[in-house]
């Protein structure tokens, strides 16, 4: 396997162009972009490019645009600051659409929308619907609905895990590790993870979006469950607007308008068994509002 | 509270309307705010003109069964507003 490869990624009007130069750089870069990814071929507003670099002694680093942001030694931690950097790229940039902060699987040809703020347990539950409710895969980060289109965008990336939520999502954890199979370490990163239900898909129909699941994991709490109005869910979905400042009227308008035909959850849990009965039954839902 | 004040909405608000409730974006301070049913409709009757208590008597006459109720929930609501900073009285 050449140590040196050049790859591209179009999501949310943005393009990023990779290349890497070293052994575990590439072995990164195919990880996080697969060298059979769906690059998207949409018309572009920015571009950025990132470089990657591995040398033999064990040094990693890594330029945006030319500009050194990163050098270190752990090859686990050069994996997540690419991939943050990517994505806080993409949502930084992206004014064509509604941007959101969120995971998304699919169930049958329905796509659950899954909003959250960083550790509201978002990875933990896609890992978990993946792996017992028989979904599939499309994000555990960006979702990117575009203006005037009938389809929505996911960011297609591996799983990035916490590693708090290990005790939480073991039984269920049926990923290639990076560490395993990828030999990156990540002693000093959190954990990145490829589940075993990839949808494929990096596109999906808008029309097909039927359930919006705000969870908040808490420990050892009791199970509170919410079914939320439109006007509720919309207020929950805009605080996950990543791009509202690049929008007009901050996208407030749009975000409200996606609740159509769209039912919203609101639940606080600390094990799977409390929400199983509720899950099984709204990603089942058909259209609620009419 | 003073019930003979006259409330109205601040300027620095983007509304929708969904269903019968509201949800309002500061554009200032970018908060976001979800009033259901009753919150909307109190806020929907703060136009300058009318008073805290005219809304109260208007209510009750459209309401007579919550009569008991109304009163009280106005008055919370309004707190709740002006904790917020999303009215002013004039």
């Amino acid at each position: 396997m050449s140590s040196l490869c050049t790859r591209e990624v179009v999501f949310a009007g943005s393009r990023a162009v990779i290349e890497c130069d070293g052994l575990i750089a590439r072995r990164i870069c195919d990880f996080i972009i697969p060298p059979d990814a769906d690059r998207g071929n949409e018309t572009t507003q920015s571009s950025v490019s990132f470089f990657l670099s591995a040398n033999n002694s064990g040094n990693f680093s890594l330029f945006q645009n030319d500009e050194l942001i990163w050098k270190g030694t752990d090859s686990g931690y050069l994996a997540e600051k690419f991939l943050s950097q990517l994505c806080w790229y993409f949502a930084d940039r992206c004014n064509n659409g509604l941007l959101f902060h969120a995971g998304a699987v699919q169930y049958q040809e329905n796509c659950i929308l899954i909003p959250g703020k960083c550790g509201s347990g978002k990875t933990t539950l896609i890992s978990w619907l993946v792996k017992q409710m028989g979904c599939k895969y499309l994000t555990d980060e960006l979702v990117f609905f575009p203006f005037g289109k009938k389809v929505v965008q996911s960011f297609h990336r591996p799983l990035h895990l916490k590693k708090a939520s290990l005790p939480v999502i073991q039984p269920f954890l049926d990923v290639d590790r990076i560490e395993e199979k990828y030999h990156i370490s990540c002693q000093f990163s959190d954990l990145i993870a490829v589940p075993g239900n990839y949808s494929g898909e990096s596109q999906i129909r808008k029309d097909t979006l039927k359930v919006i699941l705000f969870p908040q994991y808490q420990y050892d709490s009791s199970v509170q469950w919410s079914s939320l109005t439109a006007a509720e869910t919309s207020f929950h979905l805009m605080q996950n607007l990543v791009n509202a400042r690049n929008l007009e009227g901050y996208g407030f308008s749009e975000t409200t308008r996606l609740m159509n035909k769209v039912q919203g959850y609101l639940f606080t849990y600390s094990s799977f068994n409390q929400i199983y009965e509720n899950i099984l039954r709204v990603i089942h839902t058909e259209k609620k509002h009419t | 509270m003073n019930l003979c004040g006259k409330p109205q909405a601040r300027s620095n608000f983007i509304i929708e309307k969904i269903d019968k409730e509201f949800v309002l974006f500061n554009t200032e301070n970018l908060e976001i705010m979800y009033l259901n049913q009753s919150a909307a409709l109190i806020w929907s009757l703060m136009n300058g003109i009318l008073t805290t208590q005219d809304m109260i008597d208007l209510l009750i006459e459209t309401y007579p069964e919550a009569a008991s109720e109304i009163r009280t929930d106005v008055i919370e609501t309004m707190q709740r507003f002006l904790e917020r900073d999303v009215i002013q009285f004039i």
